[in-house]
């Protein structure tokens, strides 16, 4: 026989504290022994002076219910709800993450102290449309943030944050960001790409008296939101100084060498680490990749391992 | 052309105390307020932005509102254009006079 009670108990024992949807009714029970509360419009109910052992914690409103079951050894928090669903979220280094409902309510949260990416997991008690958003904490101002629709109890999204948009890597052409690569092949369309397994390789070729100039390899959209274009370039034997290029033009007609926004010599360098162009004070629709500048008779390679965005 | 580059790599379009000379086709074309909302970084030098990232030369970059920039060049174009055509006019009304 169980003794529902109304109350919670009292006296010695331990402190049972229970987070739930509010107004809802709150049971625990042990053996024969039941307490029931209403959470109230906080959402939060208190049993005290309930002895150890395994306890069933039920919440019931609106038609629905939900069951727990705890050990009890000494004071305990639980946090129970009609609906649960999870986000599990991978973030960059140096960072913090918050998950927020569409009201713009913190629902969880979560800090990286680490040099690297970190994922963790957000728990949900509602459906609707979550932002999750990651800021990095050495006061650069980068953040990034993405939506997150959950529909279904026990449902479970995956989402990755980074503070890169790739346009190319390592073999990915990354289509789904400003559509595929075009190419401009320049005067005497002396300029070719060739998609390897993992880089592009640009190709210009020599002709005599042919100024095999203003190749553009590149992509057309909105860099309003960044500001930084790189790339990256593993092997150059592309002739000259200023002969290879970041570049952001007006349009795909553009001269990268002449006729740009904002350019960054490559030269005829090569390297791991990425050469950078200022792109914070270009907003709008531009067309951006790498252009190639050459006098005649010169001819070169490059590979490229990556572009993107920061 | 000439252009002048401070401390900062700013361009200017006249000389002055502090200012380093620079040749460059870069701004071949662009007006005054153009060039001068711009930021050359010569090849060898390195430019920190104010959140610490640095960026090497040679780079051509705006640190005005591009769109500002582009703005202001389109105008200075249109006048050219206007001054072009009063010059044509000007020059055929001294042929047809024999001047």
């Amino acid at each position: 026989m169980i003794f529902n009670m109304v109350g919670g108990g009292g006296g010695s024992g331990a402190t049972l504290v229970v987070s739930s949807p509010a107004n809802v009714s709150v049971t625990v029970s042990k053996d024969d022994k039941s307490y029931t509360k209403n959470s109230g419009s906080l959402g939060s109910t208190t049993f005290k002076g309930l002895a150890t052992g395994t306890w069933t914690v039920t919440i019931s409103g609106n038609g629905q219910t939900a069951t727990k079951t705890i050990e009890i050894t000494a004071d305990y928090s639980i946090t129970i709800a009609f609906f649960s669903a999870t986000i599990n979220i991978t973030y960059p280094a140096n960072s913090t993450c918050v998950v927020t409902n569409s009201g713009g309510t913190t629902i969880a949260s979560n800090t990286n102290t680490e040099s690297s990416a970190k994922t963790w997991t957000a728990t949900v008690g509602a459906t609707g449309t979550y932002t999750v958003t990651a800021t990095a904490t050495d006061g650069s101002g980068k953040t990034k943030s993405t939506t997150v629709s959950i529909t279904t109890d026990g449902q479970s999204e995956s989402v990755t944050l980074s503070y890169e948009l790739y346009l190319y890597k390592n073999g990915d052409k990354c289509t789904d960001v400003g559509g595929d690569w075009s190419l401009r092949k320049g005067y005497a369309e002396g300029v070719s790409v060739s998609y390897k397994t993992d880089y592009a390789q640009l190709n210009v070729a020599a002709e005599t008296n042919q100024y095999m100039g203003n190749g553009f390899w590149y992509k057309n959209l909105d860099i309003t939101n960044y500001s930084k274009l790189c790339a990256i370039v593993t092997y150059n034997t592309v002739a000259n100084s200023g002969n290879l290029m970041i570049a952001v033009c007006n349009s795909a007609t553009d001269t990268p060498i002449s006729s740009n926004v904002a350019r960054k010599d490559i030269g005829s360098a090569s390297a791991t680490v990425p050469f950078e162009l200022d792109i914070s004070s270009i907003t709008g629709s531009k067309y951006i990749g790498i252009g190639t500048h050459m006098a005649e008779t010169n001819s070169g390679t490059a590979k490229i391992q990556a572009v993107y965005l920061v | 052309m000439t252009i002048y580059i401070d401390n900062d790599y700013k361009c200017h379009t006249s000389p002055g105390a502090g200012l380093t000379a620079i040749e460059t086709d870069a701004f071949n074309g662009k007006c005054r307020q153009y060039i001068e909302g711009y930021r050359f970084v010569p090849a060898g030098c390195t430019w920190t932005r104010e959140d610490g990232v640095e960026f090497t030369g040679e780079m051509v970059a705006p640190f005005r509102d591009y769109s500002i920039l582009e703005e202001l060049q389109s105008v200075y174009d249109e006048q050219q254009q206007t001054i072009n055509e009063y010059e044509a006019a000007l020059s055929e009304i001294e042929q047809a006079l024999g001047v």
